[in-house]
């Protein structure tokens, strides 16, 4: 009997009929060639006994090829866990396909569950726990081999399938089963309905066609057909729930800044290192990192983001008693500090630098005191009516400074803004210790620089090619150099105290030339020249063994005038012709070689750098020591000298005797300084008193006169370049600024008029 | 140590400074010459002003950095010292 086996492998409407055939799309064909024994009795239950748990109402069907291999077809649904192993078991078709016995499973590969479970779970309702099943039983051991149907010989049979009674047989032998190889599946065969024209059967298409478009036409009128509607069922829809975790979602943003993805590039390194390092170290960092870890990510507010920035920017700080430790002392604190002084002070003292500067001032317009304000641009004609006076701006003092004598003033070269103010005091006949002190208009209150020296200071200057180095003479003859930008300790870079050569007498000058150098005569190399009290002119240099000076010149005294001697020094050194104390020198300002010297003898002498035994000049017209000697910066042929004798004298290079002279007081003069603006103002400080000359509206009378306060001697006087103001330093420590005011000097038309000036005057001039 | 006290003490002889906070950048008080009170409240408000200042000085340039803020009021001035590590504040009646 030939059975036509179509396994039905759709859906679930089709369990339980093996033979039903589906809508034609199934086609076994048989090109099997194997004879295989097939003994299957689809309603009997084979070997009930001894298949032990196979499902007893169904049928067990084994399947042996000609070779005796069992060759049973795999169960395309779960068979039941519980399975005997005997290699026998029949099985019937619907165990096969719809069963949940597991024993087929059991031997199979996985590859063959795999395959097998697929058709399984697609044609029958496969719970998960079946599908479970199935997989528990691909775990388990092979039982009996399956083997893959070999291909058949090429003999075609039909199968047998003989129906035996079971009963008959030994169970255990087994029957004979023939099978033979099913043909192709077909599982789906759409034949088409186009034709090409070309075809065979093309024609007879094309006449079915027309008969049928006929037919069609027709149909409405015929009897033979009738229009009948049907309803299709339609399957209840059934829900099915599924229940899965939910995808929980979190919000992220980041904003993205331009020095974010600066400091990212810049610092990717650092941020690491420094993670670990608070990771390991301490307890406080770990919170932050979370926080920088949360935060840095999500920004929801701005207040939010720069908190976790400023978390970020500490992630370094360790503690705080460390950081307060580690801050105070670092650098930019003690800048920020120093900055922060000056900002308070300034602050303080604004209309006063303004006025300093010539700067308009500002009235506050908060404040509730009426000032009056300066007005610094006054015009001619205003102000042709109104006295020149001084009004004082500020005093430089400090707690330090106050009491000592101010001997010497500089600006520094470089930057107009510092001064240099140098103490000393030796009047009370034992020299005390010095002090120089550079100022900065920035900071009125606190001198930023403070250097003791071991002897009174004399004077001072800074030199013009290291605007950093500040030269200083002493009381005792030494000469030094500071570095005014190095504090404290290191800022002596020389000292001349332990020098050989050293002056033995007070330093009355030290100035910072430019000499020309022999071979070559544009280097300007910048020396140091001292004149002091032992008649030495000598020149400093820096060399390799230190700090060692070149005399230039000994002064001598001149034999033709009769001098009081000069001190114990020269009777005690018979051997040396006596010398005279040279007080003061001053460089020509264009020719570098040439300089003037003033003497205790109340000469001047003009001298030159080549020629050091003579003079080339010699400027008689003192009686009494010759205190400071300037060159105008606006006239290179015009210098001015002051002395003990009361009078100022203004002399011109070639001339023997001076062109004008200036007395206003009886009393010495001790400095005498130019105006570094205008060529026509000079200042002179007296004992008592300071006077500022203006040739241009007088020259006979200081234009502008300040007196000292009562108990205190003025020492030194500085006028600034740029503005128009007067600094008097006095022996109370302190120097003070101020400015002048309503001077109609400086005008640009009266540039020429000390040449008118001078030749105005009476060619000679009388002692 | 010595020479920052001293320029403390400096700043605060100066005419018309009312105090001088220093603390780092978490707000942590190092020094104050204010009560304890208007300190904590000085910082707590500058801060995010600083950090406002500084975000900006940087987003306009990525290579400047922020130094000095002057907050100029009607009765006095806020000078504020602005760096990595710490920031300072001075607060001063102007004598003008």
């Amino acid at each position: 009997m030939e059975k036509e086996m179509t396994p039905t492998l759709l859906s679930n409407s089709f369990t339980g009929t093996t033979n039903s055939s589906g809508s034609g799309e199934f086609k076994v064909s048989r090109r099997s060639n194997q004879k295989i024994k097939f003994a299957a009795s689809l309603n009997h239950n084979n070997n009930s006994d001894k298949s032990s748990n196979s499902v007893p109402h169904k049928k067990a069907i084994k399947v042996l090829d000609a070779q005796r291999r069992d060759v049973t077809p795999l169960a395309l649904g779960p068979t039941h866990l519980e399975d005997p192993q005997s290699k026998k078991k029949p099985l019937s078709l619907d165990d096969l396909f719809f069963n949940t016995g597991a024993n087929i499973f059991k031997s199979s590969s996985v590859a063959d569950v795999a395959s097998s479970r697929l058709f399984c779970s697609s044609f029958s309702s496969m719970s998960t726990m079946e599908s479970g099943l199935l997989s528990r039983s691909c775990k388990t051991e092979d039982s009996f081999p399956l083997q893959d149907v070999t291909p058949p010989p090429p003999v075609h049979s039909a199968v047998p399938l003989e129906r035996k009674g079971l009963p008959e047989e030994n169970p255990d032998q087994g029957f004979d089963v023939t099978l033979t190889e099913t043909d192709t599946f077909s599982l789906l065969d759409i034949s088409p309905t186009i034709i090409s024209e070309d075809a065979e059967g093309a024609e007879a298409v094309k006449q079915r066609n027309i008969h049928y478009a006929e037919f069609c036409k027709s149909r409405m009128a015929n009897d033979n057909y009738s229009e009948r509607s049907t309803q299709a069922f339609v399957g209840e829809p059934k829900t099915k729930h599924v229940q899965t975790n939910k995808n929980s979602s979190v919000n992220k943003s980041t904003t993205a800044t331009s020095w974010d993805m600066y400091d990212s590039l810049c610092k990717p390194v650092d941020a690491g290192e420094t993670q670990e390092a608070d990771q390991e170290d301490y307890f406080v960092s770990t919170k932050k990192e979370k926080d920088k870890a949360e935060g840095s990510l999500s920004g929801d507010t701005g207040s939010t983001l720069t908190f976790v920035v400023e978390m970020e920017t500490c992630v370094d700080s360790l503690t705080a008693e460390s950081d307060q430790d580690k801050i105070v002392l670092s650098e930019s604190f003690q800048n920020s500090l120093l900055v922060m002084e000056r900002v308070v002070v300034l602050n303080i003292f604004q209309p006063m630098l303004a006025a300093f500067r010539g700067l308009p001032v500002l009235k506050d317009p908060y404040s509730t005191e009426k000032k009056p304000v300066a007005m610094e641009q006054s015009t001619e004609d205003k102000d042709w009516f109104l006295t020149p006076t001084l009004e004082r701006l500020w005093a430089f003092a400090c707690p330090l400074s106050i009491g000592r004598n101010i001997t010497s003033m500089t600006w520094n070269k470089r930057n107009p803004d510092i001064l240099a103010v140098g103490y000393g005091d030796w009047s009370s006949g034992s020299p005390k210790p010095g002090l120089v002190c550079c100022w900065s208009l920035k900071n009125l209150m606190w001198s930023e620089r403070i250097f003791p020296c071991h002897s009174s200071v004399t004077c001072l200057d800074f030199s013009a090619n290291n605007p950093g180095q500040l030269a200083v003479g002493m009381y005792d003859g030494s000469v030094a150099i500071y570095n005014i930008q190095a504090k404290n300790q290191v800022a002596c870079i020389a000292n001349s105290r332990d020098t050989s050569k050293r002056h033995q007498q007070p330093v009355w000058q030290v100035i910072w030339t430019k000499q020309q150098l022999q071979l070559s005569g544009e280097e300007r190399d910048e020396v140091l020249v001292s004149v002091s009290g032992d008649g030495r002119i000598t020149k400093w240099l820096m060399l390799s063994d230190g700090f060692n000076c070149i005399d230039l010149m000994v002064v001598k005294r001149i034999q033709d005038r009769k001098e009081k001697p000069k001190g114990n020094q020269e009777k005690i050194e018979n051997v040396l012709l006596p010398v005279t104390p040279v007080l003061c020198v001053d460089f020509h300002p264009t020719d570098a070689g040439i300089y003037v010297i003033g003497t205790w003898d109340a000469r001047m002498h003009k001298c030159s750098f080549s020629n050091s035994a003579h003079f080339l000049d010699t400027y008689n017209k003192h009686f009494s020591p010759v205190t400071q000697v300037e060159w105008s910066r606006f006239y290179p042929d015009v210098f001015l000298s002051c002395s003990a004798d009361w009078t100022i004298q203004l002399w011109q290079l070639d001339t023997m005797t001076p062109k004008m002279s200036f007395t206003s007081v009886q009393s010495p003069v001790d400095s005498i300084k130019w105006s570094p603006n205008c060529s026509m103002v000079f200042a002179a400080v007296y004992r008592q008193r300071m006077e500022v000359w203006d040739l241009s509206s007088s020259i006979l009378l200081p234009t502008a006169v300040h007196h000292a306060e009562p108990g205190v001697t003025l020492g030194s006087v500085l006028l600034a370049k740029g503005s128009d103001c007067v600094l008097v330093g006095d022996s109370g420590g302190r120097v003070t600024v101020y400015k002048l005011k309503n001077f109609r000097a400086g005008k640009q038309k009266q540039v020429n008029n000390l040449d008118d000036i001078m030749q105005a005057v009476p060619g000679s001039l009388n002692d | 140590m010595s020479e920052v006290e001293e320029i403390m003490k400096r700043i605060l002889s100066h005419k018309g400074v009312e105090g001088v906070i220093i603390a780092n950048t978490e707000g942590i008080i190092l020094r104050s010459t204010l009560e304890d009170q208007s300190t904590v409240h000085h910082v707590a408000l500058v801060q995010p002003l600083l950090m406002k200042a500084k975000k900006i000085v940087q987003d306009m340039d990525p290579e400047d950095e922020l130094t000095y803020v002057r907050l100029r009021t009607e009765k006095n001035e806020e000078i504020i010292a602005a760096d990595k590590d710490y920031f300072m504040i001075s607060i001063q009646t102007p004598s003008l």
